[in-house]
């Protein structure tokens, strides 16, 4: 009996094991309810109110994750690797994140949305980064800009102004310091940080100048080395040199240095737009702030921003509400969760529905887009994602003085090269 | 009498029959009450293993269902990256610094609340309490404690330093910041396992030395000392392969930064694999730490028993 007992319990463990270890279908929870994933802040805020206005149509209950840390895109790659992934999750536009849209789909792990006939209104400039083999993987949300998000109310009491040239910008950044102020506070602890001053400066310097720079990039004709990178790198080391940022800034968290624009204690912060809630949190009760472009030349007409088609949402291939989850994603496409999406996270949508108001925040930036003088955020069009991580280290040397310019550009072009 | 003497002999050999089939079955049972956790074993720990080294011989991205067989490529491509040599450097670095001073604080503790004082119940405790913490939640309270304008540079301004540290954000400091949270962290680990070998120590042998007019140091390092052997081998193997896995609070506090101070071999193998998608050089990464904790913690484990032997 003894052995028999023992050698069927032992059986069942082994098999209990056995099948645990096997199992790779998503995590369970209410099959009714859909699970979605996506960033936090503003887009959190934006994804809660549309996924309620979901709910209120179609009666389909959402459980909404957030994770505002870097690591989103890593922990949403585990879980799709794992098969334990949400159902409707956010995705990076284009190919420079382990998140982005081209990593995902070229792995089967993106249904095809392309039915949900949305394809044919995306813009031009965004075709490229909303796509993958000609197919749509993800409903795009809102566009990102780039550039300075200025306290105003600090900026009037200071009595000072935003530049609009590059010699401005260090004035600014002397006059700042006269105030008893520091002109930006970037918060390079956190690896997204560093890269939004180059972000900022390269539309101006190197993808307005030479609108087929990435192409010749991907083709092996052009290298970072070789362009307006290396202008854009010198400007952020003489920004650096000018005393533009706050003290110790290396070690500022991006939490930190939100809080210290929202507080006024610094004039303003440079980033995407997605970054404005964050400051806003931090800020006194009738502050006003703005965002206005980095000017990168002594010529204001040269001037152009980066922005981008920044937040889309794409279908788990293996999601296990399958039908709810279309659903979800052909409900973002409609103009009022487009509308809903961009005002609850001061952004713009992508489909810009008719008699949209733009955030009053935006309006410096808002002419820009019309006028055509802006270009995608570089990432998106970098073929791996070791370019950005790398890009993010050569900054924090270069900008501690460990590095030259030449070989931060050099560690960048290796990257650019590499397979991985 | 005939059929006596043909029994006689037979029944010790049935009773060592019964004996040595009782001990069989005593045997076979105990592997049965084994097999569920080594079948945990098997799939949690040993089947993952292998295949993860398996996987060091491929390209695999993580993601996809292709996976080729590459060889020994992976492998060479670590040894030509001079990044590998430095992360390698800065693990054992960071290994060694943590198991010294982690140790000898922890001894030094341990010797303090093995005293008569009275607090000693609740020092111990206190002492001890980091070491139940998340190793994560750790490492952002002291991200907080060691931000530009947190509370440690709040009090050195106070003091009138004029321009406090930049720990983590100081390429030279922040490897420096990283051992400081382990030592913080371990250090009430080290402290109860030396206090478990103080407590295992003779009293009337420490009494005798009293009486001997033996010191405090000399009571230290001619009776105490060879008592806590045992428990100083466990330390030192413990806290250098602590100190070569280290992730956790690396991750949480720098990112491996800034421009890669920080970044170990876990650091760079977590972001091989998460961050590239380069799941065949990960693996590699990882066989060459598993290799490099088995030599470093086996050396040291002979040494310390010749040590003790001796």
């Amino acid at each position: 009996m003894h052995y028999k007992g023992v050698a069927v319990l032992a059986g069942i463990a082994l098999a209990a094991v056995s099948l645990a270890g096997c199992s790779n279908t998503p995590s369970g929870g209410d099959s009714s309810t859909l699970k979605v994933a996506g960033l936090g802040a503003g887009d959190h805020d934006a994804l809660v109110a549309v996924g309620d206005a979901f709910t209120k149509e179609t009666g389909i209950k959402l459980d909404i994750s957030e994770d505002g840390s870097a690591n989103y895109a890593t922990t949403l790659r585990t879980q799709l690797g794992a098969g334990t992934g949400p159902d409707v999750f956010f995705v990076y536009p284009g190919s420079g994140s382990p998140g982005a849209q081209k990593t995902l789909a070229e792995a089967g792990l993106l249904e095809d949305l392309s039915s949900l006939g949305f394809e044919s209104k995306i813009p031009p400039a965004y075709v490229d980064a909303a796509t993958y083999d000609d197919k749509s993987y993800l409903v795009p949300m809102t566009q990102g800009l780039i550039g300075a998000i200025y306290n105003d109310t600090a900026m009037q009491e200071a009595g000072l102004t935003a530049p609009t040239t590059f010699s401005e910008v260090l004035q600014f950044c002397a006059d700042a310091k006269t105030a008893g102020k520091t002109a930006f506070a970037q918060g390079f602890l956190d690896e997204f940080i560093p890269q939004m001053i180059p972000y900022a400066l390269t539309p101006t310097l190197v993808y307005g100048p030479d609108p087929d720079f990435a192409a010749q990039q991907a083709d092996g004709s052009a290298t970072f080395a070789d362009s307006g990178w290396k202008e854009a790198f010198d400007e952020y080391k003489q920004m650096t040199d000018a005393g533009c940022f706050q003290p110790n800034f290396q070690g500022t968290s991006f939490v930190d240095s939100a809080g210290m624009v929202g507080r006024g204690e610094s004039l303003a912060l440079v980033g995407v737009n997605a970054f404005l809630q964050q400051i806003q949190d931090a800020a006194p009760d009738g502050t006003t702030f703005a965002i206005r472009p980095l000017p990168a030349t002594d010529n204001p007409d040269d001037t152009r921003i980066a922005a981008a088609f920044a937040a889309g949402y794409g279908v788990n291939a293996k999601a296990k509400n399958k039908d709810s989850a279309m659903k979800f994603a052909e409900y973002l496409a409609t103009p009022e969760a487009q509308a809903l999406y961009a005002k609850t996270a001061a952004g713009l949508p992508v489909f810009i529905p008719e008699g949209f108001e733009a955030d009053p925040v935006l309006a410096d930036m808002i002419p820009y887009l019309a006028d055509n003088k802006f270009s995608p955020y570089p990432d998106q069009g970098w073929p791996n994602n070791r370019v950005s991580a790398v890009h993010a280290s050569a900054l924090q040397q270069l900008l501690s003085g460990d590095i030259s310019v030449d070989d931060a550009l050099a560690q960048m072009d290796q990257a650019y090269n590499s397979k991985g | 009498m005939s059929q006596m003497q043909e029994r006689l002999p037979a029944a010790p050999l049935q009773r060592g029959a019964k004996a040595r089939k009782s001990r069989r079955q005593g045997v076979g049972a105990m592997w049965l009450f084994v097999l569920p956790a080594a079948a945990v074993y098997l799939f949690v720990v040993l089947w993952p293993t292998l295949q993860g080294m398996a996987l060091s011989f491929t390209d695999w991205d993580g993601l996809s269902a292709v996976k080729n067989f590459v060889g020994f490529d992976n492998f060479a491509l670590i040894f030509a990256d001079p990044e590998s040599f430095a992360a390698t450097w800065r693990t054992i670095l960071i290994a060694v610094v943590i198991t010294v001073v982690q140790n000898v604080f922890g001894l030094l503790l341990a010797l303090g609340v093995n005293s008569r004082i009275k607090s000693k119940y609740a020092l111990r405790v206190a002492l001890f309490a980091p070491v139940v913490i998340i190793p994560v939640a750790t490492a952002y309270t002291w991200r907080f404690i060691l931000a530009p304008t947190g509370p440690l540079n709040d009090v050195l301004s106070a003091l009138g330093v004029q321009n406090p540290p930049d720990y983590l954000g100081d390429s030279q400091l922040a490897i420096w910041a990283v051992c400081l949270v382990m030592i913080w962290q371990y250090s009430g680990y080290s402290m109860v396992i030396f206090l478990a070998g103080l407590q295992g120590v003779p009293e009337e042998i420490i009494e005798a030395s009293y009486l001997d007019g033996a010191g405090p140091v000399r009571r230290f390092w001619s009776i105490i000392r060879p008592e806590l052997a045992p428990a100083l081998t466990i330390n030192l193997m413990l806290s250098i392969i602590g100190g070569l896995r280290i992730f956790d609070q690396v991750w949480a506090l720098t990112n491996g930064g800034p421009g890669n101070s920080t970044m170990t071999i876990s650091t760079q193998l977590y972001q091989a694999a998460f961050r590239f998608g380069e799941f065949g050089y990960r693996a590699a990464l990882a066989v060459i730490l598993t290799l490099m904790v088995a030599v470093i913690s086996g050396i040291q484990y002979l040494a310390l028993r010749r040590q003790n032997g001796n």
